[in-house]
């Protein structure tokens, strides 16, 4: 048997994403929680249970208008409001599956898994090759945690 | 008469044979299915991994990263001939992949008993 190693060993993440667009299997989706009053804003990536795709996030842009600490937490149910804003970074391709969805609450939704601190109105970009993979019926939120503040955060995901 | 290379296959191998592309598969995700249908006809064939995730192959179904011939992404390769490695080129070979909807390449060279012998 002869085996030949092709053009690459390994890929680097950038050139996953890369063919991931290209495939039409890149997602792009984000929304903005104005704030409330007693309330904490959270904004969720969800993958809809019986989806039958898998989630790997790939990147995020969080902000506020206030700098306030922020969680990033497990939260398996869908909040409230589906944004709707999700889109397909082959344009014009297929509508993904990933929601991106809002909702305010006293306290806040889910389980923490970080806190990082977010700077007013600076624009946080997390981007490590990859962040998490959601299976069907699981979901990432960012949720603040001071009351009757603003959160705008926008997800990059593909779907396999 | 020029002799055609199906002649010439003819004459140094005692039979013609055909290449075929792609008979089983032409993409695979992260489950394990058949690459190759078992063949005795099969004197050669060619897999090209064209995607950009790893892939793993082998002449059994329980093939994975564990087991399994590595093909690397963008192009990595197995080729396997009669003359080289025996009967394990007509054996049934499964194959899976690290991501889903995965391209490959496959490419069969088959004999042909129905276009005459030597």
């Amino acid at each position: 048997m002869r085996v030949g190693t092709g053009g690459a060993i390994t890929v680097t993440a950038t050139e996953v994403w890369l063919s991931e667009i290209r495939a039409g299997r890149a997602a792009i989706g984000g929304a903005y929680q104005a704030a409330v009053a007693a309330q904490l804003s959270h904004i969720q990536l969800l993958n809809p249970v019986g989806s039958g795709k898998q989630i790997l996030m790939r990147y995020l842009i969080v902000s506020a208008l206030n700098a306030q600490a922020l969680n990033i937490r497990r939260y398996d149910t869908a909040l409230t409001t589906d944004s709707g804003s999700q889109a397909n970074l082959l344009l014009g391709g297929a509508v993904p599956l990933g929601q991106v969805r809002t909702q305010t609450n006293a306290a806040a939704l889910g389980t923490s898994l970080g806190s990082f601190y977010l700077p007013a109105s600076t624009p946080v970009p997390l981007a490590p090759d990859w962040i998490a993979e959601l299976s069907p019926g699981q979901g990432i939120l960012f949720a603040g945690t001071v009351v009757n503040l603003d959160l705008a955060v926008t997800y990059f995901w593909r779907e396999v | 008469m020029p002799k055609t290379v199906a002649d010439l296959l003819l004459d140094r191998r005692g039979v013609r044979t055909s290449p075929f592309t792609n008979r089983s598969l032409a993409s695979v995700g992260v489950a394990a299915v058949q690459l190759l249908r078992q063949d005795p006809n099969r004197s050669s064939f060619l897999v090209v991994n064209l995607s950009v995730n790893d892939m793993y192959c082998g002449p059994f179904a329980d093939v994975g990263a564990t087991k399994g011939i590595r093909l690397t992404p963008n192009g990595g390769n197995l080729a396997v001939f009669w003359e080289e490695d025996g009967m394990v080129v007509i054996r049934e070979w499964f194959v899976l992949a690290t991501g889903a909807a995965s391209a490959l390449l496959v490419i069969e060279d088959v004999i042909q008993p129905d276009m005459g012998t030597a």
